[in-house]
């Protein structure tokens, strides 16, 4: 172990050879107030351990008993790190490291983003930038509070957003604005019209005159059910029409695909290595060209201590590049294609809220590829809202006058 | 002797502390010889005895101690 303060391993002999009282001598450094560590009396002389003030004194002390005291070696946290002076390294290390403390004090290392989930991080992050606010970025230098102010004026959907740090860290507090609810007039004048041509199936009116009856064809834009309803008096009133329309009608799609044609494949792999550090990406190794089209990956691994994650990651990007290739397809492989695309359609567009109650496919196969025609005959809602825009006159008492006395002059 | 006098603290044979050593009066690497407060003489015998002075009014003695003698005031031998 070495010790804090400096002390001097002494060695102190006769200077005529002669026998040599230590018991005298320690009794003498003892009234001096010289304090010894690990003194050992071998072969006629006294090794020892002495501060330096002790060491100067024992020298003295010495001197008048006829002795002679030497220094044979020097322990201390002084001489530990004086041993060192001389190794650049270390000198330049220890600088650099201090400098990079000072620079790195005020840096932000970590950007913590939470409160909202409606507005993806993403935007968030770069709404900070915009504001001057990054991984390396010197926080001391970022009026938060002007910050936070920007991002709320350059984000609507944002109501409120916090900024605080501690230390290196930036924690971001968002509170998105709630959505505004739609709002349905339901008081509106309204008719509901056939969106395409159709028989009538099924109806179920709610508020609203029935016009054609169930099992009447109409045609696309025709009023089913009018928000105009008539009383048996003659007047007629403005009703928000509600009901439910159901009707059975046919769709046609054609699907086509040739013989020769084009595929994607993917041609080769190209793997790039990156040390991320503060986002900075520092790129170490790659193998394999990226000319050309490709699918991008990428996996990330950052250096953690137990919870502690430091702004030092290690990134593969992997580059799988696409490459089209012709294809000559025999006509089976061909329906095959074409049926994968019919049953995707189907799967989109066919199969919320309408029943398909008949297919029919023609197919018409020439010397370039084959076509598909699939007529549906498919049931479901035909119904739609339209509003009636009615022109609203007030109660005008002097116009009314006005048109008497016009027809009495007549 | 009353209940102030020195007081002598030995670990095992390798450690001894004496407390109000007064004057060392003989001492080599195999023997030591001291004098405490009150008058009374220690003889230590060992080998590769070494002392420490930590400025507590006494000393430590370090090394193979074998024997121990202690001899009444103003019975110097």
């Amino acid at each position: 172990m070495i010790p804090v303060r400096e002390r001097i391993g002494f060695c102190v002999a006769p200077e005529d050879g002669r026998d040599m009282d230590a018991g005298r001598l320690m009794s003498s450094m003892r009234a001096r107030g010289i304090r010894f560590v690990g003194v050992k009396a071998t072969g006629g002389m006294i090794y020892g351990y002495v501060t330096a003030g002790g060491y100067r004194e024992l020298t003295a002390l010495s001197e008048e008993m006829g002795l002679t005291c030497s220094a044979i070696t020097r322990r201390g946290v002084i001489h530990a790190v004086g041993g060192y002076r001389r190794r650049a390294g270390l000198v330049i290390g220890l600088i650099l490291s201090v400098v990079i403390a000072a620079a790195m004090s005020g840096r932000v290392t970590v950007i913590e983003i939470g409160g909202s989930e409606a507005i993806p991080r993403e935007r968030i992050v770069s709404l900070l930038r915009d504001t001057g606010i990054y991984i390396g970025c010197n926080i001391n230098d970022v009026d938060l509070r002007e910050a936070e102010r920007l991002i709320r004026a350059m984000d609507k959907d944002i109501a409120w957003i916090g900024i605080r740090h501690t230390g290196s860290r930036v924690v971001v507090e968002v509170d998105d604005i709630d959505p505004y609810p739609e709002i349905k007039a339901e008081n509106t004048p309204c008719n509901i019209i056939a969106t395409r041509d159709a028989q009538i199936k099924g109806v179920k009116v709610y508020n609203g005159q029935l016009i054609p009856m169930v099992g009447d064809g109409v045609k696309k834009g025709d009023v089913i059910i009018s928000g105009v309803v008539d009383t048996k008096y003659g007047r007629s009133y403005y009703v928000h029409a509600i009901g439910e329309i159901t009707g059975v009608y046919s769709e046609k799609m054609t699907f086509a695909e040739n013989f020769s044609g084009t595929e994607r494949v993917t041609g080769g792999v190209a793997v790039k290595k990156a040390l991320s550090v503060f986002g900075r990406r520092i790129i170490y190794s790659s193998e394999g060209n990226i000319d050309g089209d490709y699918e991008y990956s990428e996996r990330e691994t950052p250096l953690t201590l137990g919870k502690i994650e430091f702004p030092l990651s290690r990134v593969e990007m992997t580059y799988r590049l696409q490459e089209e290739v012709p294809v000559t397809r025999t006509p089976d492989e061909v329906r095959e294609i074409l049926g994968e695309r019919i049953e995707r359609y189907e799967r989109n567009f066919l199969s919320d809220g309408v029943t398909v109650t008949d297919r029919q496919v023609e197919e018409r196969v020439t010397k370039s590829g084959i076509a598909q025609t699939v007529t549906y005959t498919v049931e479901g809602s035909i119904g739609e809202e339209r509003q009636i825009f009615a022109r609203y006159e007030r109660f005008d008492p002097g116009k009314k006058d006005e048109e008497k006395k016009e027809e009495m002059t007549e | 002797m009353g209940y102030f006098g020195s007081q002598i603290v030995l670990t095992g044979n390798s450690y001894m502390e004496i407390e109000g050593c007064r004057r060392i009066m003989e001492y080599n690497d195999i023997y030591l010889k001291i004098k405490t407060d009150e008058g009374m003489i220690a003889e230590i015998w060992g080998k590769d005895l070494a002392l420490s002075d930590y400025n507590t009014a006494g000393i430590a003695v370090r090394g193979q101690i074998t024997s121990i003698e202690f001899h009444g005031k103003g019975e110097e031998t």
